[in-house]
């Protein structure tokens, strides 16, 4: 098969992945090698479905042992197979590299004969590229499940990062709809590298020389919608895995209908695109803005509004502790304020240290105040234009144009 | 009436510095400065040509940044890439201000002059940002690596030093062909220029360079999900003027 087949076959069945930062590496280039990291990561191109192209985003191979009935390249699937020759893959990056098509290279993997086998291969590959080409662009790795920690361990010294996918959210989920995989098989390989990326700051902490190991972090993919766990779980199963295992990203996926199996859901004729769009937002306040998943989401209303993002709907839950004075608030609290981010608090409190703020001030540096307004006062003033009342403010904050989009401002 | 004394310089950042600070020195009540390209003689007030003097430039480069800020003068800089018509003036405010206030004169957000000098800075490098992931180079038959752009603002000089420590080790062009001028790399002296180059240059590419073109098309076209088909957000990421200078065409 040629190469222009292979990597038709094999970036098709590669892109279910949603991973696409190239962030995090610092990577430096050397005199004869090619490339470097870039601490912000870099978009090089947008497809067609507005997702960010950053990594030549393939797999090694789609032939599979197992037969996961969310995953297109299951073995009962019936579609075409192949492979490609590490030197394949690493002639492909360079070029690619080369013309500034990408920032590096994201592989991963269908279990092709046995877990040990397939980790083989995708170490063979980054090493040859490393060692052989000198490339010091990014390359975001999988750690195959079930593989010997040896492999995957030397794999962490070459790659920027490496990911497990979990997939399914639940024990039960995984029993039904991949029997074959284990979620201790699952979770071992994230525990280790999590581990091992607390233990190599350490060593360089000591030795500058340390090795870097995985130095842009680990990160993980939940499939959202193709089993029944409620937005509270999967929140919660993100957060433990941020706390327990130091993951640096977890990426949420709509559940796309490529299984023929009972237990799938038969209702979805469309990704659940909206409601994966609530939970990066929820994600983004558990990581930046300092929420638990308990403030936002509890027993009695485990899935998200749809209509309306987390932060304005736990402000309207929480009428008691706004509004807020801009001028005396704390960062902490600023932060909490519905359209108020990171850029638009550090701003506030910075300026209100040489004059007093209004709303006027706000707007002029660039606070956007159509949400902010209606949970803030300035110099005592609240300018929201209807009264401090939850009822009326949640019909306004309202978003009844379903707008979505991918969050991607740190990605 | 207060009658604008207008200073003239030859376009480069130097030059601006030294017509801004030769404008400080006299006092005029109302100043302008102005880049020679563009400046139209007006019918009132008088004129400074400012001839550029590289040690003078140096000097007062220096003295940015021990009585202001490393930093600002770095958003000076970048601010003044951006080309905005009549940027000078409030570059020429910020200065002033910023010479009374030291470096605490980046923090004054709620001052117009600092606002739209950061704005424009801010710009400047989001272009920037944006080019370095959009830019693409073609193998040439006489294997240097050529790529084009048309870019907003004046961002060559921002490209390269980022082009050279990533690919040290081939020959690149990146040719600005709004502006005619592009920024030329060697690998054997290790160094880029940057120079004139005409608009309408066009290489000959090499044969492999075709065939790369091919495969990036198809794993352009492979790596999209039907099914989350999103024009809208294609577009507000890479906006559809960056297109024709692409390999690959979205659709």
């Amino acid at each position: 098969m040629n190469i222009h087949k292979k990597l038709a076959i094999l970036s098709d069945a590669a892109k279910y992945d949603v991973s696409c930062s190239s962030s995090g590496s610092s990577r430096k280039a050397t005199a004869d090698g090619i490339g470097n990291g870039a601490v912000s990561g870099i978009c090089h191109s947008w497809a067609d479905d507005g997702r960010c192209i950053s990594l030549l985003k393939i797999l090694f191979t789609n032939t599979c042992i197992y037969d996961c009935q969310y995953c297109i390249n299951r073995v009962s699937n019936d579609l075409a197979r192949t492979a490609f020759k590490p030197k394949e893959i690493v002639d492909l990056t360079i070029d690619f590299y080369r013309r500034n098509y990408i920032e590096g290279l994201f592989l991963s993997s269908a279990i092709h004969k046995n877990p040990d086998y397939t980790m083989e291969n995708l170490l063979q590959t980054v090493k040859l590229l490393r060692e052989k080409e000198k490339f010091n662009g990014y390359i975001h790795l999988k750690a195959i499940p079930g593989a010997d920690y040896k492999l995957i361990r030397e794999a962490g010294h070459y790659a920027d990062r490496m990911s497990v996918n979990i997939e399914l959210p639940s024990n039960k989920s995984l029993q039904k709809l991949a029997p074959q995989k284990k979620k201790d098989a699952i979770l071992a390989p994230m525990q280790n590298i999590g581990n091992g990326i607390i233990q190599n700051h350490a060593d360089r902490k000591k030795y500058k020389k340390a090795p870097k190991f995985v130095p842009a972090g680990h990160s993980t993919q939940l499939i959202v919608g193709a089993s029944p766990e409620p937005d509270l779980q999967i929140l919660h199963l993100a957060e433990s895995l941020y706390d327990r295992f130091n993951l640096k990203r977890v990426y949420y996926s709509a559940y796309m209908p490529v299984g023929n199996h009972g237990g799938l859901p038969t209702e979805i004729t469309k990704p659940p695109l909206l409601r994966e769009h609530r939970l990066y937002q929820a994600d983004w306040l558990l990581r930046f803005y300092g929420f638990k998943a308990d403030e936002l989401l509890s027993a009695t209303k485990s899935n998200f509004d749809l209509t309306m993002d987390p932060k304005a709907d736990w402000a309207v839950q929480n009428m008691n502790l706004f509004p807020l004075e801009v001028n005396k608030a704390d960062f902490r609290m600023l932060l909490r304020v519905p359209g108020i981010g990171h850029k638009s608090a550090r701003r506030i409190v910075i300026a209100r240290k040489q004059s007093k703020l209004s709303h006027l001030d706000l707007k002029k540096f660039g606070v956007v105040l159509k949400r902010a307004n209606y949970f803030i006062t300035c110099q005592g003033k609240y300018q929201a234009g209807i009264p401090y009342q939850e009822n009326l403010i949640r019909e306004k904050l309202k978003q009844t144009d379903h707008a979505y989009y991918q969050m991607k401002l740190f990605s | 009436m207060v009658q604008i004394h207008t200073y003239i310089y030859d376009g480069s950042f130097g030059g601006f510095l030294q017509a801004a600070w030769q404008a400080k020195e006299e006092q005029m009540e109302s100043v302008n400065i102005v880049n020679q390209e563009i400046y139209r003689p007006l019918l009132f007030g008088g004129i400074t040509k400012v001839n550029t003097n590289p040690q003078l430039v140096e000097d007062i480069s220096q003295i940015v940044k021990d009585n202001i800020s490393i930093s600002v003068s770095k958003i000076l800089y970048k601010a003044f890439l951006s080309e905005q018509p009549g940027i000078e003036l409030f570059l020429y405010n910020y200065l002033s201000k910023g010479l009374v206030k030291g470096a605490k004169i980046e923090e004054n957000l709620a001052d117009d002059d600092i606002r739209i000098v950061h704005a424009a800075a801010h710009k400047v490098m989001k272009e920037n940002h944006r080019v370095k992931g959009l830019l693409r180079f073609q193998e040439t038959k006489s294997k240097f690596y050529y790529s084009r752009l048309e870019p907003d603002h004046r961002i060559l000089v921002l490209l390269a030093p980022h082009f050279k420590r990533r690919l040290s080790q081939q020959n690149w062009i990146i040719h600005d062909k709004k502006r005619a001028e592009a920024v030329v790399y060697s690998r054997e002296q290790k160094k880029w220029i940057l120079t004139t180059l005409e608009a309408d240059f066009e290489p000959t590419l090499s044969d492999r360079e075709l065939k790369m073109q091919k495969l990036w098309k198809t794993f352009f076209k492979n790596i999209s999900i039907a099914e989350r088909r999103n024009k809208k957000l294609q577009k507000q990421y890479m906006p559809t003027r960056y297109w024709k200078n692409l390999i690959e065409t979205p659709q």
